[in-house]
């Protein structure tokens, strides 16, 4: 258990005097009803000795006055802002934005990155705490954003359900539909969405880094947690594009491009093939190109 | 003489009827006044013999036993025992505090001492009802036989509250006024600031048969009350602030009775007779119970 102080001694003096304060104003308030008794002889010497604490004895039992101090212990309580710093989840908001484009589907983590990265989000679902609400964003090269929610079921089954796609990794949309739900005048999303109030959250990005800086973009109420999938050694090549055309000029030629990426950190050689109709198609004349990507994105934030 | 309303509702006729058959009895052997109906110790005229002493010149020659004379030739003195009357006091208080609790403390006592009264007059005996601190000259003069109840009601009927003065001067006055022997009632509720131990004093010298019955209302005994008070007395109006929490009731009820508790002790070695006497409780049971244990009534 730890506490934050958040006022000064000056205001803890001013605060400290408030329940004598109120001590004080039961005195000033005690207005004695009057009585008359057959004779005040038996009172008297009835209240004789107790004279010396009779303040304390006017004190006792009055159950108004213990209530009004107790809340003024407990909102003195409040203010130092007690509570747990844990390495968990504590946060009241977890954004889970998991990444399933094509190249999470490499199997250098077992079984697959994807499947590890859905595996760590399970995780991160398993340490929220009653009252702590998630909601899973899964992003390719488009973002698929659900609502909060604080059933960890509903979330188990949303993670579940990502499956891995063929798609280029493109985190901007997801990080500017997370940067709305955190952030105030930043929400951008689809209509049948709920909306939810702007609240700080965790960002939780599972991802293997395959996408490119994202320099404009603010935090703001966010604060971020990658977890880096896969390895940056690890090979791997991908067929980025692949389409057929008729031309109009010679409508009785089709038109093949492929086209062939390598995320891996060293150049590579491709054998790629095409096949139609079964038979395996001579690209020698046609192509040969080799090419490597422009850079390894690593350090998206 | 103005009749005063309540002088009727004192005694009941139930309660008439059952003192009717109680005497008054003392401890002490007094010398009456008056012929009564008393039998006395002191050898006197009546029908009762006692025994014979021998003649000496000068006695009454109307007790000599002529028979006697005849048989012996020697004179004899016939002796019988006297019956006398008794003087009953009923020594009121009607300070302020007396006119607390339902019934008042004060209307308790009148009807305890109408009661007492009663079997007074009923026995022949002399009653005579006073309260303390009353004008001397308004006195009530004694009063004797049956007859003289409605008198003896509306003695007591007239008697307001509000002689408030202390227990103290007003009893020694009434001791001074008052040296003859007889039975003493004192009702009072015995809450006097400066004690009611020197009070008592002067009734202990006083050759009576005392008793004092402490009348205290059912208010007084368990005190219901609640919250911040300023208790204020109704005789000197001082002012007592207490908070009232169940310590201070436990102790209200210590200090209860180590006050009664003392009244007595002080009552019971000084040969005064001591009777505690709420206000809830009937006089009939007072006076056909409690105080016929203690020997004031037979």
């Amino acid at each position: 258990m730890n506490f934050i102080n958040t006022l000064t001694p000056g205001q803890w003096a001013l605060l400290g005097a408030v329940p004598l304060a109120v001590v004080l104003l039961y005195f000033l308030k005690l207005r004695r009803q009057r009585q008359e008794v057959p004779s005040t002889y038996l009172w008297r010497r009835t209240i004789e000795d107790l004279h010396v604490n009779s303040l304390w004895q006017r004190l006792r039992r009055n159950l108004l006055l213990f209530l009004q101090l107790l809340l003024l212990l407990l909102l003195a309580l409040a203010l130092l802002r007690p509570g747990w710093r844990g390495a968990d989840v504590a946060d009241q908001r977890a954004i889970l934005l998991i990444d399933n484009s094509a190249s999470m589907s490499a199997t250098d983590e077992t079984p697959s990155r994807l499947e590890q990265a859905k595996r760590r989000a399970l995780a991160v679902v398993e340490q929220m705490q009653s009252g702590d609400v998630a909601m899973v964003i899964e992003f390719s090269d488009a973002a698929r954003t659900q609502s909060y929610t604080a059933s960890r079921r509903t979330l188990r089954g949303r993670i579940d359900a990502i499956r891995p796609t063929q798609r280029a990794t493109d985190i901007r949309e997801a990080l500017r539909a997370a940067a709305g739900l955190a952030n105030p005048g930043l929400t951008r999303l689809a209509d049948n969405q709920i909306v939810d109030e702007a609240l700080p959250a965790t960002l939780f990005i599972f991802s293997d880094g395959g996408f490119p800086a994202v320099p404009d973009f603010a935090l703001g109420n966010l604060s971020p947690v990658f977890v880096p999938l896969g390895e940056t050694t690890t090979e791997n090549r991908a067929l980025t594009a692949f389409a057929v055309d008729r031309q109009a000029a010679q409508p009785d030629r089709l038109q093949a491009f492929v086209s062939v990426a390598n995320f891996g950190p060293r150049p590579a050689t491709v054998q790629v093939e095409l096949f139609f109709n079964q038979q395996s198609l001579d690209l020698a004349r046609s192509c040969g190109q080799r090419w490597t990507p422009s850079r390894w994105a690593t350090s998206p934030m | 003489m103005s009749h005063v309303p309540d002088a009727s509702n004192l005694l009941s006729p139930a309660l008439l009827a059952r003192l009717e058959r109680l005497e008054l009895v003392t401890r002490k052997i007094f010398r009456g006044r008056l012929k009564g109906e008393r039998r006395s110790r002191r050898l006197g005229q009546s029908v009762e013999f006692a025994d014979y002493r021998d003649y000496v010149a000068g006695d009454d020659l109307r007790f000599l036993d002529w028979n006697l004379f005849a048989r012996l030739d020697k004179l004899f003195l016939r002796l019988f025992l006297e019956e006398e009357d008794l003087h009953f006091f009923a020594v009121l208080d009607a300070s302020s505090s007396m006119d607390y609790g339902a019934p008042t403390k004060l209307h308790y006592a009148r009807q305890l001492a109408a009661a007492l009264g009663f079997v007074g007059l009923v026995r022949a005996d002399r009653v005579q009802v006073a309260v303390l601190g009353g004008a001397p000259r308004a006195a009530a003069p004694p009063l004797r036989g049956r007859r003289s109840l409605r008198r003896l009601l509306d003695q007591l009927a007239e008697i307001q509250p509000g002689l408030n003065v202390p227990l103290a001067p007003s009893l020694r006055e009434f001791c001074l006024r008052h040296p003859t022997k007889g039975i003493l009632v004192l009702l009072t509720d015995l809450l006097d600031k400066q004690g009611y131990e020197q009070a008592l004093q002067p009734l202990v010298a006083q050759q009576m048969d005392v008793y004092v019955v402490h009348i205290l209302a059912r208010e007084e005994l368990e005190p219901n009350l609640q919250g911040d008070l300023r208790l204020v007395d109704c005789e000197d109006r001082a002012v007592a602030d207490v908070t009232i929490s169940r310590p201070l009731l436990d102790r209200y009820q210590q200090t209860l009775h180590q006050f009664l508790d003392g009244a007595r002790q002080y009552c019971h070695r000084r040969g005064l007779s001591y009777l505690l006497a709420p206000t809830d409780v009937p006089i009939e049971d007072v006076v056909t119970k409690y105080l016929r244990q203690r020997g004031l009534v037979r």
